[in-house]
């Protein structure tokens, strides 16, 4: 195990660091605000991960131009993460409209406390 | 909102914002974008509207974003029946290129801009 | 040629009726039930087309669009997935058809239109998942299958369905997000999406990165059990399951759950090779969370007070069910999984929908409250103990053939443990409720002593859910022809 594996694949390492992070994120931050922020960032991590896979060094975006012979970026994983990011804009949306309404029903969006008036 | 300068503004504004949103939209093989980031700024000019003009509106908000959701939604299911030889493809890098996939993406952006003006009329009032 | 089209028309056609319905709802909201009811009965029409065609011909590939594989998305009709396309049809028909008189009570102000036009958003959803070859499709309606449950959830209103639907919404984001994951480390190792190539790939070269295809394999199943509602994954489940409207929860538990499982159906036996499987001790893994979420989940059902937490609670224990019959690895055991998919599919929607017309009657969800009921609403109760019974595994009824396939899946592949764990938890089940019945049947009566049933169409969704799943019950083979056939072909 060289450490040039490391410095080779560093957007893995990175995106699988977003991805825990995230995931921490959401189960231990009691207010909810800051678990869609949570979810927000475990996305980033996946985005991230799925943009390091279809990567080639030295490589240009994808847009074909006439004439020249180059060696293109895959342009199947940009298309995933498109898909991606409209689901993750909409669990957010969704997640905040759900917030407004827990505010608007129970005055506080801080979950120990939401559980005590739960009881 | 009744100051004079927003409103002025708001008259300037409002038709770049929406020609922007529809230029991001077919261009969107061409340049990043497409529908669902088109939709999004053409959602936030409807946004602006409201936040203009708001009080005195009435059901004229909710009576067109699902007018746009139908149409939008149906335009876009409409992009599976395409067949892989429909005419009207043309050279690359002009702005037809993807032939009736145009309407498709346009479809896919009033969508979203309908949605997105849906969620914030719904919330404010 | 019409056969291969049809499984794609049919969600085509679903959510064009989807889109269609916020006009209805807002202009015309008396026409929303009968829209929806005719889109779902064409479906159901469709879908027993499709049926009959698969079986006769052979699994049918359709590629969207004219663009083959591995450029395009195919979708392939074949025998699981002709199964739950008519399941998920039938289903969701009666359900509507019961939800003509209830939705007006539960739901507040005139959410009708808009619930009509999620449900069908949700059965297109559902039904795309299922026709699916192509992995990158399948997450995208699995994400349009959660948000709709969310919503679905959300639908019923008032103060106690929100932290729920928000718990619900949190942890099904982290499966989407484990799963989105394992298809990326999937994309990596095989560099195809579609389904059968990259089959085909991983036999290739899949030997040469074990741990890669293992961990790809994990993150899939970790997402998809706690989307489907595995133990000990399953925290969202009794919440949003119990607060939701009697519609919503028959769906979410006799549905919802079940296509994720379906998806954990086509990793096991259409993606990965049997040695692969094997290596990795995926299959124990999840033999010992099935058995614990059949133990826990009856366990916790014991000691409930609330009838739809009740309910819930054995939902959980059902899903471990059906994933001890995948975890068997024989094909025994996929034919009990899917037949159990199909029984608890009939059962709990029963359970659900005469639960909520015996709570709307008695007006709270407190099984002490439900004294005596079953005297005045005794044909609605009585379906409610034709569930219970079936689910207990009484024989002649659907749920005893589930239990017995299981328990003989399991006896041919050397875990002869399997067996006792049927008999404990079919006792399990009786001891959870039987004390309902003899609440419901037993006891005197509080509040109005007139014997008045719920409304006629709610009688006919349940009468129809309960001719069913006795025919089921009685003549197993009508069921068996069709289940052995997708069976067969998915291990082979």
């Amino acid at each position: 195990m060289e450490l040039s594996i490391f410095g080779a694949n560093y957007p893995y390492i990175f995106s699988i660091l977003l991805f825990s992070l995230g995931w921490l994120i959401i189960f231990t931050q009691a207010n909810l605000l800051k678990k869609v922020i949570g979810i927000n960032i475990m996305e980033s991590g996946i985005f991230l991960f799925f943009l390091a896979v279809g990567d080639i060094a030295g490589g240009s975006p994808p847009i074909y131009v006439e004439g020249a012979e180059q060696v293109y970026v895959n342009p199947l994983p940009s298309a995933l993460i498109l898909t991606g990011i409209v689901v993750s804009f909409s669990i957010t949306a969704l997640a905040l409209s759900i917030i407004i309404k827990i505010y608007q029903s129970y005055r506080t969006i801080y979950m120990p406390e939401l559980l005590r008036i739960m009881e | 909102m009744d100051d004079f300068i927003i409103r002025k503004t708001f008259r300037l504004v409002i038709v770049f914002l929406l020609l922007y949103g529809i230029y991001i939209i077919f261009h969107g093989h061409l340049s990043p974008g497409g529908g669902f980031a088109g939709g999004m700024i053409m959602g936030l000019g409807f946004i602006l509207y409201l936040l203009v003009y708001g009080g005195n509106l009435g059901r004229l908000p909710i009576n067109i974003t699902i007018f746009l959701v139908s149409i939008g939604g149906i335009t876009e299911a409409s992009k599976f029946l395409i067949g892989k030889n429909f005419p009207a493809a043309q050279a690359p890098e002009s702005l037809f290129s993807i032939g009736i996939g145009n309407l498709v993406n346009l479809g896919i952006g009033l969508l979203v801009a309908a949605t997105i003006l849906g969620i914030f009329y719904l919330e404010e009032k | 040629m019409v056969i291969e089209f049809l499984p794609f028309a049919l969600v085509v056609f679903t959510l064009v009726g989807a889109f269609i319905m916020p006009f209805f709802a807002h202009w015309f909201p008396r026409g929303c039930i009968p829209l929806t009811l005719g889109v779902l009965g064409l479906d159901f029409f469709m879908a027993i087309t499709l049926l009959l065609g698969v079986k006769s011909r052979g699994p049918t590939g359709y590629y969207i669009g004219g663009w083959v594989a591995p450029w395009g998305i195919e979708v392939r009709g074949d025998g699981i997935a002709s199964i739950m396309v008519l399941l998920i049809s039938f289903i969701m028909f009666w359900t509507v058809v019961y939800g003509m008189g209830s939705i007006k009570k539960e739901l507040p102000g005139n959410r009708e239109g808009w619930y009509c036009a999620l449900l069908l958003l949700i059965s297109a959803g559902m039904m795309g998942l299922v026709i699916s070859g192509d992995l990158f499709n399948m997450y995208v309606m699995i994400e349009v299958v959660s948000l709709s449950s969310v919503a679905l959830v959300l639908a019923k209103g008032g103060r106690e369905v929100l932290p729920a639907a928000l718990k619900y919404l949190l942890l099904a984001t982290i499966g989407s997000g484990f799963i989105l994951f394992g298809i990326g480390f999937t994309y990596i190792l095989t560099g195809h999406l579609n389904i059968g190539f990259a089959a085909a790939e991983l036999m290739v070269s899949g030997g040469d990165y074990p741990y890669l295809s293992w961990v790809a394999l994990t993150f899939l199943v970790i997402g998809l059990a706690v989307k489907g509602g595995l133990f000990p994954l399953h925290f969202w489940l009794p919440d949003a399951h119990s607060t939701a409207a009697s519609t919503s929860s028959a769906i979410l538990s006799g549905l919802v759950v079940k296509v994720y499982a379906v998806v954990v159906m086509r990793l096991f036996f259409q993606l990965y090779s049997s040695e692969m499987l094997l290596a990795t001790d995926l299959d124990r893994i999840l033999l010992v969370m099935s058995v614990a979420a059949i133990l826990a989940g009856s366990l916790f059902a014991l000691i409930q007070k609330d009838l739809k937490r009740l309910l819930a609670y054995s939902t959980v224990a059902q899903i471990g069910y059906i994933f001890l019959g995948l975890s068997v690895f024989s094909i025994m055991g996929l034919e009990g999984a899917i037949f159990h998919i199909i029984a608890h599919a009939l059962m709990k929607s029963m359970l659900f929908l005469s639960a909520g017309t015996l709570i709307s009657r008695a007006g709270s969800r407190m099984i002490e409250s439900l004294r005596g009921i079953g005297r005045v609403m005794p044909y609605t109760a009585g379906i409610f103990a034709l569930g219970a019974f079936s689910m207990i595994g009484f024989p002649l009824l659907a749920g005893f053939i589930s239990k017995y396939l299981l328990a003989l899946a399991g006896w041919d592949s050397g875990n002869y443990l399997v067996l006792p764990l049927m008999v404990l938890s079919g006792l399990l089940n009786a001891a959870y409720y039987l004390p309902v019945i003899k609440v419901l049947f037993w006891s005197e009566v509080k509040g109005p002593q007139t014997r008045e049933e719920g409304e006629i169409s709610g009688s006919i969704a349940l009468g129809a859910l309960a001719i069913s799943l006795i025919i089921l019950g009685v003549i197993p083979e009508v069921g068996r022809d069709f289940i052995q056939f997708a069976a067969s072909w998915l291990w082979g």
